[in-house]
């Protein structure tokens, strides 16, 4: 059996889709904790207040703060079930389409308000094409 | 043809290092203030960039992964963010910097305000990145690059005392303005030697398909590279020493730049100082962009080329699309191009250790490098690099207030 160092193989590492395509970097992990069973990796998390959250209390009130002056609600970040893994290398690749996840939340709404209103942007990628 | 590719990027690397706005006027500076005293410090910035390439190189052609990917999974995002910072707001000024060289060639010609230029040539570099034409300003910079050569010739047309700058070349102490001297020594350094062209280079490895095939075709590129442009650079403070010294001692006003060419040429020599600031400025200043978007793009994981539509990759489309917005406005504000450029690579050569340490670490390890990790040499030259690296993080803002313009 494999062994795989959390810390230094997977926390950090680039995550990719089914097709190989970036959907952002391993930011957080999470333990699920079951009861009478002994606790599981359960999810890998993306998302700015998730690399926040890593920095401190400070961090994560400014990162609150500019969520709430951008209009953006409650955080949600991106997560992916560990079940969803399908191969821990270079890179890891997870059995989803990055497309629809909301990690590329910034990737839409710049691509949609800014990039693509100007001429010849081009390769408009249809979200869950 | 892939070849010819490969050594275009050592070549456009080694130009944005010895041969653009920030190492033309050092090197002036240094010729005019101290003669062939400061060519050890060239020296010292060519051999150092070329193991700091190398080492870059070997570490993204092996790992098939980039520096700034492997500095955030390696350290972890809390230790990535302060070199990832300084990175950012080092390239930031750096890219100002060339901006304002691209629009002093321009205000040379046109005799129009180098600032009213700044955001005109932020706007062509947008384009051309734009529409994802990178390798034609790569290839174009490499190719039109050559035309740098002229320094060489002008060094050899000015009769220069060839035994004085070999004595040059071995580092020596100052007889005068010692705060200067030095000074001079660490802009030097910082010129040559930024955080941005490691990034790039490694991103360009990457881009081009490089392998652990590679890793012989990797060192030949970066000691080719860096022969060229550190020759070069050594040859424009023999020209300034030959030109501006002894009555003049200080090169501060940018249209005292262009006679480092004119003496020896008369208008021949300007247009080709012109052409040559225009160019070498030009590439680096799309290089930096570049690297800008590459930094953030490989440490957050967002999809990056230079070779896709901006479409696909809106979020690096917009790191680069930003950068250049701000550094053109930063130039337009009218701040002088020779005080920015001049503060640049202080602070450039005060935050190479963030980049440098990281670097030998990662070379040094055997998970990453397999075999191809670092040898003795290898180590020994780098490591002094990582120590000259924290005596310059140490001397520089000393040296800036007491030795600075």
């Amino acid at each position: 059996m494999a062994m795989v160092n959390l810390v230094h193989e997977v926390l950090d590492v680039e995550l990719v889709d089914w097709r190989n395509e970036k959907l952002g970097r391993v930011d957080g992990l999470t333990l699920e904790l079951r009861d009478g069973e002994p606790p599981r990796v359960g999810a890998i998390l993306v998302g700015g207040t998730v690399i926040a959250e890593r920095f401190g209390h400070r961090a994560i009130r400014w990162a609150t703060l500019i969520r709430e002056w951008w209009g953006g609600g409650a955080p949600s970040p991106t997560v992916i079930p560990f079940s969803a893994v399908r191969t821990i290398a270079d890179t890891i690749q997870v059995e989803l389409d990055a497309e629809s996840q909301p990690a590329m939340r910034w990737e839409h709404w710049l691509r949609e308000r800014i990039i693509c209103r100007i001429p010849g942007a081009g390769g408009r990628k249809q979200p869950n094409a | 043809m892939k070849k010819a590719g490969e050594l275009a990027l050592g070549l456009v690397t080694s130009i944005g290092g010895f041969l653009e706005i920030g190492s033309l006027s050092t090197s002036a500076q240094a010729g005019a203030a101290f003669h062939y005293q400061l060519a050890w410090a060239i020296l010292l910035g060519t051999i150092g960039l070329g193991v700091l390439m190398e080492g870059a190189g070997r570490l993204a052609a092996v790992s098939r992964r980039t520096f700034a990917d492997q500095l955030r999974e390696r350290f972890g995002v809390r230790f990535f963010s302060v070199p990832l910072l300084a990175v950012l707001i080092v390239s930031f000024l750096v890219l100002a910097s060339e901006i304002g060289g691209v629009s002093l060639a321009l205000q040379l010609v046109t005799h129009t305000e180098a600032r009213w230029w700044a955001l005109p040539v932020a706007f062509v570099a947008w384009l051309l990145l734009w529409r994802h034409s990178f390798t034609l300003v790569e290839q174009g910079t490499a190719g039109l690059g050559l035309i740098t050569v002229i320094f060489g010739v002008a060094a050899v047309a000015t009769h220069p005392e060839w035994g004085h700058v070999t004595r040059g070349l071995l580092p020596s102490m100052p007889r005068h303005e010692p705060a200067h001297y030095w000074y001079l020594a660490v802009s030097i350094l910082g010129a040559a030697i930024s955080p941005y062209l490691f990034i790039f280079y490694s991103s360009g490895v990457i881009e081009d398909k490089w392998t652990a095939d590679d890793v012989g075709l990797n060192r030949v590129v970066a000691v080719l590279g860096n022969l060229f442009g550190g020759l070069l650079a050594i040859c424009v403070l023999i020209v300034a020493a030959r030109v501006f010294a002894p009555h003049v001692t200080s090169v501060d006003q940018p249209e005292q730049l262009p006679l480092l060419l004119s003496t020896p040429f008369g208008r021949t020599g300007f247009i080709l100082f012109v052409l040559t600031l225009g160019i070498t400025c030009f590439g680096a200043t799309v290089e930096i962009a570049l690297t800008i978007a590459y930094s953030l793009a490989q440490g957050f994981g967002w999809q990056w080329s230079e070779n896709e539509e901006p479409g696909c990759n809106a979020r690096f489309a917009s790191a680069y699309s930003l950068a250049l917005l701000l550094g053109g406005g930063l130039m337009a504000t009218g701040i002088g191009v020779l005080t920015l450029t001049n503060i640049s690579m202080m602070i450039t050569a005060a935050s190479l250790p963030l980049t440098v340490v990281p670097l030998l670490v990662l070379l040094n390890d055997r998970q990453v490098m397999n075999h191809q990790s670092n040898g003795w040499v290898a180590n020994a030259s780098l490591g002094a690099f990582a120590i000259l690296s924290v005596v310059l993080l140490l001397a520089a803002l000393p040296l800036q207030l007491m030795g600075g313009g």
